[in-house]
C-alpha cells in the first residue's frame, strides 16, 4: 500500500488512467466532505473538488519528501537551534 | 525502542547510533516506519553496513512511507477545505442575488414569494374541503350520527345547508329551487324523523 500510493502519485502526473485510479481511492473522503453543502449544490461541489485534486496532485512536487537522512538532518539541526 | 540483534558485532553500533539521536528515534513518523519489519531490518542493515547501496535503500523506503502518510493528510485537508469554501462561496453569493422567488416580502416573517404561488392543476382546493363537509363530520355522539344517517338524501342536504353553513329557509330555497315553505317542511320533518330515532333507539335499549 505504501509504495503503491508513491508510484501512483508520479504515474498520474503523466497518464491520465493512473489519474482516475488515484481520484477513486479518494472517493469516499470526497463522498463525505459534499454533506457540507446544501443538497443541490452536491454534484457542482464533487466536480469542483476532483478539478481541485487533479490540479494538487500535478502540482505536488513527490521528490521533496524527506528521506530518512534527510529527516534526521533536520531534527538534529532543530535540536542545534 | 528495541531492535533485533541477531547479530552480535552489531549492537555497538546500534547502541551509539541509539544515543545520538534519541530524539530522531522518538520521532512519531519514525517510531511507525520502524515498527513494520522489513522497515527495521533495512534500517539495522543500513545501520551495520553503511554502504551507499544501503542507505539509499533505508532512504527510499522511508521516504515512500512518509510519502504516503503526508499525501493523504495533504489530500484530506485539502477536501476538506476546498469543500467549506465551495459551500461560504455559493450561500453568499445566494444571499446577495436570491431568486425572485426565494426573495422575502418586506419583513423576514412575511416569508417568500414561493409561498404565495398556487398550483391550479392541483387536486386539492381548500374551498372544496369547506364545502364537502357534511354535518356528519361534526358529530361526536354515535345515536344521533346513526339518527342524521337514517335521513334520505334530500332531508340530509337541507339539514347540512341549514345547520352547517347556517343558511335560511329562503336561501336554501333558492340553491335548491324549492320553495321556502317546503324547504321549511322538510326540516322539521328531518328533526322530528332524529327525535324519532334517539327516542326509539332509546327505548330500545
Amino acid at each position: 500500500m505504501t509504495v503503491f500510493l508513491y508510484e501512483l502519485v508520479k504515474e498520474s502526473q503523466e497518464s491520465k488512467h493512473a489519474m482516475q485510479s488515484l481520484i477513486d481511492l479518494f472517493e469516499p473522503k470526497l463522498k463525505k466532505s459534499l454533506s457540507l453543502t446544501s443538497y443541490e449544490n452536491r454534484e457542482d461541489l464533487a466536480q469542483e473538488l476532483k478539478y481541485t485534486l487533479i490540479k494538487y496532485i500535478h502540482g505536488y512536487q513527490v521528490e521533496e519528501t524527506p528521506g530518512f537522512y534527510d529527516l534526521k538532518r533536520k531534527i538534529e539541526n532543530k535540536r542545534a537551534m | 525502542m528495541e531492535f533485533n540483534m541477531t547479530e552480535g558485532y552489531c549492537t555497538d553500533a546500534l547502541q551509539k547510533f541509539k544515543l545520538d539521536n534519541e530524539e530522531f528515534l522518538k520521532n512519531n513518523i519514525v517510531l511507525s516506519f520502524l515498527k513494520n519489519k522489513d522497515h527495521e531490518d533495512l534500517f539495522v542493515t543500513a545501520i551495520c553496513n553503511p554502504t551507499i547501496e544501503n542507505e539509499k535503500k533505508l532512504d527510499n523506503a522511508f521516504r515512500k512511507f512518509y510519502f504516503h502518510i503526508r499525501f493523504i493528510s495533504f489530500i484530506s485537508t485539502a477536501i476538506y477545505f476546498n469543500a467549506v469554501n465551495f459551500d461560504k462561496k455559493h450561500r453568499k453569493i445566494q444571499q446577495r442575488h436570491p431568486l425572485t422567488v426565494d426573495r422575502p416580502l418586506g419583513n423576514d416573517e412575511d416569508g417568500t414569494f414561493k409561498d404565495l404561488i398556487t398550483d391550479e392543476k392541483a387536486q386539492i382546493h381548500i374551498d372544496h374541503i369547506i364545502q364537502k363537509e357534511s354535518i356528519l363530520d361534526y358529530l361526536e355522539d354515535p345515536q344521533l350520527c346513526s339518527a342524521v344517517e337514517k335521513l334520505t338524501e334530500k332531508q340530509k342536504e337541507i339539514i347540512n345547508l341549514a345547520f352547517v353553513n347556517g343558511l335560511s329557509d329562503t336561501q336554501i330555497g333558492k340553491i335548491l329551487n324549492k320553495s321556502q315553505q317546503s324547504v321549511s317542511k322538510t326540516r322539521k320533518k328531518a328533526i322530528q324523523n332524529i327525535i324519532q330515532s334517539l327516542k326509539g333507539g332509546k327505548n330500545s335499549k
